[in-house]
C-alpha cells in the first residue's frame, strides 16, 4: 500500500531521485566531525524560525505595546518564556557555530577557485545573520535594546555625506519612535529572513556543485576512503545539531531571555551591546572626534572587505606566493583572534569598573520593578512608561533621586555628608533617633542648624514623644493614648518653647502641626524658608512649580509619606 | 534504497535508527515551547473582577418611555497585555417600561453576531446581515436566529441606569454565556 502510493507519489513528482542524490552526495575522504557545522547552522536557523513565528503569534510592534508584549509572553504564555529563551540563546548559538563554519571553511582553503561563489554566497549570509541579531534585540523595546541599537544607527550617521539621511531612513524619523519599530520589525521578520533562505539555497545549491572542499590528501586516497553522505555523515551532523539544540534548551530552561525595563528615553542608562557586537563597542572606544570614522566605518569595512575579498586576493598572489591560502587563513585567524580580544577588553573593563556594576543592578531592580507593576492589571494602553506614573512611590522615587539626591544624599552613602536622609523619614525609628541626636550626620549634622537640643529624658518619654509626633503625619497604625502623652510632654519638656503646633509658625524651629503627612511636606518642599518651617535659618532651596511640576511633586509627598513604614538605612 | 556502500548493512541500520531517534530528539525540543504557545490561549482564562461590575449608561431620565435606546457599553478593558481605562466593549437596546423598570437586549444578533438595528417603521429589531426580526420585547419572529434576543440584566441605583453586560454563545436555540 505504502509502496504502491510512493511510486505513485514518485512517478509524478521525482522526490526518490532527490532523495538519493541528498542523501549519497559523494564524500571524498570520508565523514569527518568537521563537516558539521553548516548542517548544524541550518538546523538552528530553522528552530529560529520555528520559535520565531510562535513569538510572532504575541509581539506587538509598537512603542506602547512591545515591551508589553514581550513581558506577557514571559509571564502568561505557555511555556513562553522558555520559547523566548530559545529563539535568545539560539542566535547567541548561531554567532558561534557560524564562525566556526567560516574557520573551517577558511582552514580547508574552501575560498579557492572554483568556490570562490559560494564563498561570497557565505559573506552575504554572515552579514544576513547579523543583521538578524542587531534588529532583533530593539524589538522588546526595553532598555538594552533601545540604547544598544541607539549606538547603531547612530553609527550610521557618521558616514560621511549620506549619514544623517541613512540614520533617518533606518529609524524612519530623525528620532526612535512606533517607525524605528516597524522598520526594524519589518527587516527582522520578513525582509531578512527572506534573504537568509533565498541565499542559503544559493549556498547549498553551490555547496552541491563543488561538494565538500577535501583535505589536502594524494587523489588515490580520497577515493579509497570515499563514502556517501549517508549514513555516517548525516548522523555526525544529527548528533552536532542535537548537542548544540540540547545547550540551547538547557540554557534557555534555566537562565530565560533577559528582559529590561521597558525603553525610557529619559533614562541614564549602561548601553552595551550583545556580546558579538562588544568587539566593535571596545573599538569605538579608541577613536575621539574627527576619527571615530575609523572605528565605526573604516576598521570593520576594511576587515569585511579582506573576509569577502579572500579568493580574489587568492587568485591575483597564489602563482606567486605557494600555500597562500594557508598564509590568508592564518592572518584572517588572527584577525578573528584580535576580535575576540577586542570583545573581552569590553568585558574586563566592564568587570572592574564598579559603577557598571552599580548601573547593572539598578537596571536589574527598575527591570523587576517594572514586571512587578505589570503584573497588577497590565501595562496601561499609553505605554509601560506610565506604569512608573501611575504608581506615585516608583515615580516619585525617581524624582528623589534626580532632585533630591544631590543635597539629602542616599542614606547608605559613607561617609554621609549631605542634609538629613531621607529614607525611613518621619518613621518611629527616625523620629526617636532624631530626637536623642539631631547634629548626627543622617540628620541635621551637616547643615548649620544646630539650634535644637538632644532630648535626654528617660526612654518612655521619648516614646511617647515619638509617638506623638509619629501620629502628626495622619498615620493609620498610631497608638493613641501613648500619642496623647507625648502631647503633654510636649508641652512639660520644652519641645512648645520652639516648636508650635498651630499650622503658623514662630520662626524659631518648624510648626509640627501635620509633620510628615504630605499637606506638609508639599508645602515645606514649595516654601522651606517660610515662617511656618525654618524661617530665617533654612538653608534648603525652595522648590516651586518650573522646578519641581505639581504633579512631580505629589509624587515626591506620596512617597516622603509612604517612608514613615520603611526601615531606616543607616546604621 | 540499494546502494553500494562500504558500510555493512546492519551497522548502516543501527546509525539510520540513532540519526532518526536525535533528528526526532531536536525536532521534540523545538516543539515543546512553539506548541505550548500556540495552545496557551486554549487554557481556561483567569477570572477578572472588573469584567462582572455593571456599566452606567445614564440616568432614567435620559431614556423616552417605550422607545428603545442604543447605549455604547463603555468600562475598563485588560486585553492581553493592554489596560485600558474606558473601552466600548459592547452595545445594548435599552427600553424605559412605562412603571419606570428597564428591559435591555444585547445588540447581537444571536444568530451569527451581526448588530442588531431598531425598524422604526415596523416597530422590531432588525438583523442587517440574515434578515432575521425580533420583537421589542426580544422574542423570535422571522429569519434564520435560532432564538429570541439575548436579555442583559439592567439595575437601578437611584437615578443611575446599570447594565451587567454579558456575551452569549451564538447559533444555538439555549442561551449560554461565553
Amino acid at each position: 500500500m505504502l509502496k504502491r502510493f510512493d511510486a505513485w507519489l514518485d512517478s509524478r513528482t521525482g522526490h526518490r531521485a532527490l532523495l538519493h542524490a541528498a542523501l549519497y552526495e559523494n564524500v571524498p575522504g570520508g565523514a569527518r566531525w568537521r563537516y558539521v557545522f553548516g548542517s548544524a547552522v541550518t538546523v538552528l536557523i530553522l528552530m529560529q524560525a520555528a520559535t520565531g513565528i510562535a513569538l510572532e503569534l504575541y509581539y506587538s510592534p509598537s512603542t506602547t505595546d512591545a515591551w508589553a508584549s514581550v513581558n506577557y509572553i514571559e509571564t502568561q504564555v505557555m511555556l513562553g518564556s522558555l520559547l523566548r529563551g530559545i529563539h535568545h540563546w539560539g542566535a547567541s548559538a548561531i554567532v558561534v557555530v557560524v564562525a566556526l563554519h567560516l574557520l573551517q571553511t577558511l582552514w580547508a582553503g574552501a575560498f579557492r577557485a572554483p568556490r570562490e561563489l559560494n564563498w561570497l554566497a557565505g559573506f552575504i549570509l554572515l552579514q544576513i545573520i547579523l543583521g538578524l541579531a542587531l534588529t532583533g534585540y530593539l524589538l522588546p523595546w526595553d532598555q538594552k535594546g533601545y540604547w544598544a541599537t541607539q549606538v547603531a544607527t547612530s553609527i550610521a550617521g557618521t558616514v560621511p555625506l549620506i549619514g544623517p539621511k541613512l540614520q533617518t531612513f533606518l529609524q524612519g524619523g530623525t528620532s526612535y519612535g512606533n517607525l524605528t519599530l516597524t522598520r526594524f520589525h519589518t527587516l527582522h521578520v520578513l525582509l531578512l529572513p527572506a534573504a537568509l533562505f533565498s541565499v542559503i539555497a544559493v549556498h547549498v545549491a553551490l555547496f552541491r556543485k563543488h561538494g565538500v572542499t577535501p583535505p589536502d590528501l594524494p587523489a588515490a586516497e580520497l577515493e579509497r576512503k570515499a563514502e556517501p553522505f549517508y549514513p555516517r555523515q548525516l548522523l555526525y551532523d544529527t548528533a552536532v545539531s542535537a548537542v548544540g539544540v540540547g545547550v540551547i534548551f538547557y540554557l534557555a530552561w534555566r537562565l530565560g531571555a533577559p528582559l529590561e525595563a521597558p525603553a525610557d528615553p529619559s533614562s541614564q542608562y549602561l548601553a552595551r551591546p550583545e556580546w558579538y557586537f562588544l568587539p566593535l563597542f571596545q573599538l569605538l572606544k579608541y577613536f575621539e572626534g574627527g576619527a571615530e570614522l575609523v572605528g565605526t566605518i573604516i576598521l570593520p569595512g576594511v576587515a569585511m572587505g579582506f573576509l569577502a575579498g579572500l579568493p580574489f586576493i587568492h587568485a591575483v598572489f597564489s602563482r606567486r606566493i605557494p600555500n597562500l591560502h594557508r598564509v590568508l587563513a592564518g592572518a584572517l585567524t588572527v584577525g578573528l583572534m584580535g576580535v575576540g580580544a577586542l570583545g573581552a577588553l569590553a568585558v574586563s573593563a566592564d568587570r572592574s569598573d564598579p559603577a557598571v556594576a552599580a548601573l547593572a543592578a539598578k537596571a536589574h531592580e527598575e527591570a523587576m520593578e517594572a514586571r512587578r507593576l505589570a503584573s497588577m492589571g497590565g501595562v496601561p494602553a499609553s505605554g509601560p512608561l506610565n506604569l512608573y506614573r501611575n504608581d506615585p512611590l516608583v515615580w516619585g522615587h525617581r524624582v528623589v533621586v534626580s532632585q533630591c539626591q544631590k543635597c539629602h544624599n542616599p542614606c547608605d552613602t559613607q561617609p554621609y555628608k549631605g542634609s538629613p536622609c531621607l529614607e525611613g523619614y518621619a518613621s518611629r525609628a527616625w523620629i526617636s533617633r532624631f530626637l536623642r541626636n539631631p547634629r548626627a550626620p543622617h540628620f541635621f549634622g551637616n547643615t548649620k542648624i544646630d539650634d535644637m537640643e538632644a532630648y535626654t529624658g528617660p526612654q518612655e518619654s521619648a516614646d511617647a514623644l515619638t509617638e506623638f509626633i509619629y501620629s502628626q503625619g495622619g498615620r493609620p497604625d498610631v497608638t493613641v493614648a501613648l500619642a496623647k502623652k507625648g502631647e503633654e510632654l510636649f508641652e512639660s519638656e520644652g519641645c512648645a518653647s520652639c516648636h508650635t503646633l498651630d499650622g503658623v509658625g514662630s520662626g524659631l524651629g518648624p510648626d509640627l502641626k501635620g509633620w510628615g503627612s504630605r499637606e506638609w511636606s508639599y508645602a515645606f518642599i514649595r516654601t522651606p524658608d517660610a515662617t511656618r518651617f525654618f524661617g530665617e535659618l533654612n538653608e534648603m532651596e525652595a522648590f516651586d512649580h518650573l522646578r519641581l511640576p505639581e504633579e512631580e511633586l505629589q509624587a515626591v509627598t506620596a512617597w516622603l509619606h509612604a517612608q514613615g513604614s520603611q526601615p531606616l538605612k543607616f546604621p | 534504497m540499494s546502494e553500494p556502500s562500504t558500510t555493512p548493512p546492519t551497522r548502516r541500520s543501527f546509525l539510520s535508527a540513532l540519526t532518526v531517534l536525535l533528528g526526532g530528539a531536536i525536532t521534540a525540543l523545538a516543539s515543546i515551547p512553539v506548541l505550548g504557545s500556540l495552545f496557551s490561549p486554549l487554557r481556561a482564562a483567569p477570572a477578572t473582577g472588573a469584567a462582572d461590575a455593571p456599566i452606567p449608561v445614564g440616568t432614567v431620565s435620559e431614556f423616552p418611555v417605550g422607545v428603545p435606546r442604543r447605549v455604547e457599553l463603555i468600562r475598563s478593558v485588560t486585553d492581553a497585555w493592554s489596560r485600558s481605562d474606558a473601552t466600548t466593549v459592547g452595545a445594548a437596546w435599552v427600553t424605559r417600561n412605562a412603571d419606570d423598570t428597564f428591559t435591555a437586549f444585547s445588540t447581537i444578533c444571536p444568530h451569527l453576531g451581526c448588530g442588531v438595528n431598531l425598524d422604526k417603521q415596523r416597530n422590531i429589531f432588525a438583523c442587517p446581515c440574515h434578515t432575521s426580526a425580533f420583537g421589542l420585547d426580544g422574542k423570535f419572529q422571522t429569519g434564520p436566529a435560532p432564538r429570541g434576543l439575548d436579555p442583559l440584566q439592567v439595575e437601578v441605583r437611584g437615578k443611575e441606569v446599570l447594565i451587567h453586560y454579558k456575551r452569549f454563545k451564538q447559533g444555538t436555540p439555549e442561551r449560554e454565556t461565553v
